[in-house]
């Protein structure tokens, strides 16, 4: 923020003049603190960090206290207190942090879609604690699904990646900071390349490629849940044929007579082209295959 | 400023070593391959609980913090970090993501895991009926398992340069489901996994003031140390002979990309971006022998591998600026190209180790080339409201896919505004169109498509959302969120293939402080998807519907509780979900209709803490978890239901699991 036009200036005493009220003694947790010494800003030697040497401390972030800390003025205006009441708009409380935090992780942090939402470091960030929630991955999805329902909804489902259970977290996917992916602000630039960081075995090129395995797994898969195995969308034999309609097996339609009779059906134990994996129960190499007999993807 | 007289001198710096030990023991009881699932809990009985923390904060910005869990489970994890504040950091990390992906399949097959597969006396048979299957099928947990190792540095850690190194070691280890396949019979497979992928990432980053750029290479080298599965025929075919079957499974590939970022703020509000990458994908895995069949006569294949080269552009460039002081503008331009530089390679057609001799296919190395222009701007005011807008263009290039250009654009608005103090509002409002250049088959594929099909990547669509969000506060303790999301998409000119799908979601938060001891949130979602497809079993004109209607009803509820200056605290969270799809096909004919595939997902967390003193606490939880399911793709299917499909048997996921947990924390 542009501290010259708020028409105030430093404290005399820096953070001793801040800790006065804002003590590990203060009256509510929101207040105090104390716990910004249990983080990186407050670590002495680091010359780079608020409260290094010479650092502006409080201030570094806050703002000049000067008129905050004087007897009878109005608190809320004189400081950058970054909480959603806060005086100042978004854009100007998420200066203070990308004056220093504007590296290698945040230097599109101007073009993404939380940027341009409006959306404040501190929404996510909480700096007064000695742990982060965002920053921790088992509780770091519980501050995203405040804004991200959908996906909230999408991980309770019985297939999903194991956010819920707390072994990945939202930014194993998403650079949410950046925007170098076009796409949901992912942490590489394509939704596949993406998923291929950790099922690099789906990568081929193959020597018969799947055509939408290799442009876009969500054309298949949902990436945050599903209620089917494997993520998928819809389940075969409909969800291939959402695209294969040749003459003969592809194109016949499989209602409920392909069931075996103990499910209400009428065929003789029930068809291949629908239980159990479907049309994957033949054409199983989905992602592509490398086998030289391998055109349909059956070897 | 001078800071010369701020000593800082009441600052509580943090210094020291500091940690916490964790040791107990969790009582198990039932046991299901979901609650397994990354957790590592995959048997009744005892499991030993053991983790830490350690932490050190020293002079001159050392500092050192090591956390361990779950050490007794197959989903242990350890990371460690160290170095000095601002001046460099070194990152250590071992995990282990254990996968269940079912404990209900079986098979007649021996040698599961490795990269044979076997029968035991008394196949092959004509039918799964005549397959000596009591006595053979043994039962086979289908998974595996993880292990990541990363090493890391940043050096400096603050500073206008910093150079950074991150390796990443990771092992698959178990195996998974497959299926191989003999002209009309078929058998489900386990396929074994073995497999190593190395991931390196170098960046050398320089953050200015006005200039920030970075340029980074990253490197992805995936291994299989299985390059076939070989398994026994199981089914006898009449004249038809095949012993044996081979599945290549996924060849060893290797990815290295050439990384550029760069930010620019000449001044003022204005800001660039932009960043590049150069990537090359190679894959050069032997080809296996085209059939394992020696009655068939096989032409040689034109190549002993693939020599397969896909090359990579992702650009990507931004500006954003703010001409007035409400209002922004921004703008982009990416390009996403995978350039498939695979030579096409006409192979002889040999079909599931049964026949051959009696063509030629030529392979199909697809590529696209996404182009995307956006544009936007945001204005604040008057008075709290904010508006925002923007267009999008995106045009895809395809080759050797059924459209050649897909050209989409969208329209989006977004308002949102503060009724009084307590009440906020946003609605966001999108609505697009995708057109097809021409569409037409592609050529090579026996037998040709459906000229009606579209495929619903490449099809004409029109595509329409809404998005409504509303916070409200009543006072400082309550605080209640409401958004709805609704998404139609219409496929304008698919008469056979995807022709609609629809989507809603709704839900709703609460949080309550009751008292300054006692915190209680709750939220409920709804969710409800559906799509209609038409089919056509003439090949021609459609003459079939499917459509899938999925609801999922979500509820969940957490409260925590205080007590005794912070020595008791309790604990709940429940969530219960309901998932129902329901299927129906329509042809004209009469026919049964398909029974609607549920799940019920139950789970209940009790947890309590007593805290002794500063040094000591005990925790103790108890974890409740039911999973239901009905699937009639998978109800009552056994290895022989259907005649000439072997299959796993599987059923789908079932089960209840109690976790009780004891555990003592000792501080330091």
């Amino acid at each position: 923020a542009d501290w010259t036009r708020h028409d105030t200036e430093y404290s005399p005493k820096g953070a001793d003049t801040c800790l006065k009220c804002h003590d590990a003694d203060s009256d509510t947790d929101t207040f105090t603190a104390a716990a910004i010494f249990k983080g990186k800003h407050a670590q002495r030697g680091n010359a780079h960090a608020p409260f290094g040497p010479g650092g502006l401390q409080c201030e570094a972030c806050h703002g000049p206290g000067g008129r905050h800390s004087a007897g009878g003025s109005k608190k809320k205006l004189t400081t950058n207190s970054f909480k959603p009441d806060s005086f100042l708009p978004v854009a100007e409380r998420n200066a203070a942090c990308l004056a220093c935090h504007q590296g290698e992780q945040r230097s599109a942090w101007h073009a993404g879609a939380h940027a341009r939402s409006d959306v404040a470091c501190t929404d996510c960030h909480k700096l007064h604690t000695g742990n982060d929630a965002v920053r921790t991955k088992a509780s770091q999805p519980e501050v995203c699904f405040t804004c991200h329902k959908q996906q909230r909804a999408d991980f309770h489902k019985t297939s999903a990646h194991p956010v819920k259970a707390g072994r990945m977290a939202c930014s194993d996917c998403h650079d949410t900071h950046n925007a170098g992916s076009a796409t949901a602000m992912l942490k590489r630039p394509t939704v596949t390349q993406t998923c291929q960081s950790c099922h690099a075995d789906k990568r081929g090129p193959f020597l018969w490629e799947h055509a939408p395995a290799a442009e876009d797994c969500t054309q298949c898969h949902n990436a945050h849940g599903s209620v089917r195995n494997a993520l998928l969308t819809k389940s075969p034999p409909l969800l291939c044929q959402q695209c294969h309609s040749v003459a003969g097996h592809p194109a016949v339609a499989r209602t409920g007579a392909a069931l075996p009779a103990a499910s209400g059906g009428t065929a003789a134990g029930g068809s291949v082209f629908l239980l159990a994996g479907s049309c994957t129960n033949c054409h199983s190499q989905v992602h592509g295959s490398n086998h030289p007999a391998g055109t349909k993807l059956l070897r | 400023v001078d800071t010369a007289a701020w000593k800082c001198e009441t600052c509580p710096f943090e210094a020291g070593s500091s940690g916490s030990i964790d040791a107990g023991l969790a009582l198990q009881s039932g046991k299901s391959a979901k609650f397994a699932d990354y957790s590592g809990y995959d048997r009744s009985g005892a499991h030993v609980l053991l983790g830490g923390t350690l932490r050190h904060r020293g002079a001159d910005g050392l500092f050192a913090d090591l956390a361990a869990a779950d050490l007794g489970l197959d989903s242990r994890s350890l990371a460690a970090e160290l170095g000095r504040e601002g001046r460099y950091a070194l990152r250590f990390g071992y995990s282990q993501l254990p996968r269940h992906l079912t404990d209900s399949a079986t098979t007649p097959f021996l040698g599961h895991g490795g990269a044979v597969l076997t029968l035991p006396a008394g196949f092959p048979a004509p039918t799964t009926a005549a397959m000596p299957l009591a006595a053979t099928l043994q039962p086979v947990d289908i998974g595996y398992d993880r292990k990541i190792l990363d090493l890391g540095a940043t050096l400096p850690t603050a500073g206008p340069w910093s150079w950074r190194a991150d390796l990443r070691h990771e092992r698959r280890e178990g195996t998974q489901r497959g299926a191989g396949s003999f002209f009309s019979t078929t058998s489900q497979l386990v396929l074994p996994v073995d497999q190593v992928t190395d991931r390196l990432e170098l960046a050398a980053a320089y953050s200015g003031h006005a200039l920030q750029a970075t340029l980074g290479y990253h490197a992805s080298i995936f291994r299989s140390h299985t390059p076939a599965l070989t398994w026994s025929n199981p089914f006898s075919m009449g004249t038809l002979s095949a012993p044996a079957g081979q599945l290549a499974l996924a060849p060893d590939n290797q990815l290295h990309q050439l990384i550029a970022a760069a930010a620019w703020s000449p001044g003022g509000s204005l800001r660039f971006s932009g960043d590049l990458a150069f990537g090359r994908l190679t894959q050069d895995e032997p080809f296996v022998a085209a059939t394992l069949n020696p009655a068939l006569t096989v032409p040689a294949l034109p190549a002993a591998s693939l020599h397969g080269r896909v090359d990579t552009l992702d650009a990507n460039l931004r500006v954003s600026a703010q001409p007035l002081a409400a209002l922004r503008v921004h703008a982009s331009v990416t390009r996403n190209q995978r350039d498939n530089r695979t030579p096409a390679l006409t192979m002889p057609l040999v079909a599931t180790d049964l026949f051959s001799g009696v063509g030629t296919r030529t392979t199909l190395p697809h590529g696209f080339t996404r182009d995307r222009f956006r544009l936007g701007a945001d204005h604040r005011g008057p008075g709290s409201l904010k508006l925002a807008g923007g267009l999008e263009h995106e045009r895809i290039e395809r080759t050797l896919q059924a459209a050649r250009i897909t050209r989409e654009d969208t329209l989006w608005l977004r308002g949102s505004v503060q009724v009084r103090d307590n009440v906020g509002m946003t609605l966001k409002l999108a609505h697009a169109q995708r057109k097809a250049s021409d569409y037409r088959p592609v050529e090579g594929i026996e037998p040709p498509e459906n000229p009606l099909l579209r495929k619903f990547n490449q099809a004409d669509r029109r595509r329409s959302s809404a998005a409504l969000r509303s916070d409200l506060s009543f006072g400082e303790n309550l605080a209640l969120g409401v958004a709805v999301d609704v998404a139609v998409d219409d496929y304008t000119r698919s008469a056979v293939g995807l022709t609609d799908a629809r989507s809603a979601d709704v839900s709703a938060d609460l949080a309550y402080a009751v008292s300054e001891a006692t915190r209680l949130s709750l939220f409920a979602q709804a969710d409800a998807v559906q799509s209609v497809q038409a089919g056509s079993q003439s090949a021609g004109n459609p003459d079939w519907t499917g459509r899938v209607k999925d609801r999922v009803a979500l509820i969940g509820a957490g409260v925590t509780y205080s007590a005794l200056k912070g020595r008791l605290e309790l604990g709940a969270n429940l969530a219960v979900s309901r998932a129902r799809s329901e299927t129906i096909v329509r042809t004209g004919a009469s026919a049964p209709p398909f029974p609607a595939a549920t799940t019920e997902l139950d789970s209940l967390k009790l947890f309590a803490q007593w805290r002794f003193n500063d040094q000591l606490s005990l925790h103790g939880s108890y974890r409740y978890e039911r999973t239901a399911a009905r699937d009639w793709q998978l109800d009552g299917v056994q290895p022989a239901t259907v005649p000439n499909l072997l299959a796993f048997g599987e059923q789908p996921p079932r089960g209840t699991v109690h976790l009780l947990g004891l555990v003592l924390r000792y501080r330091f």
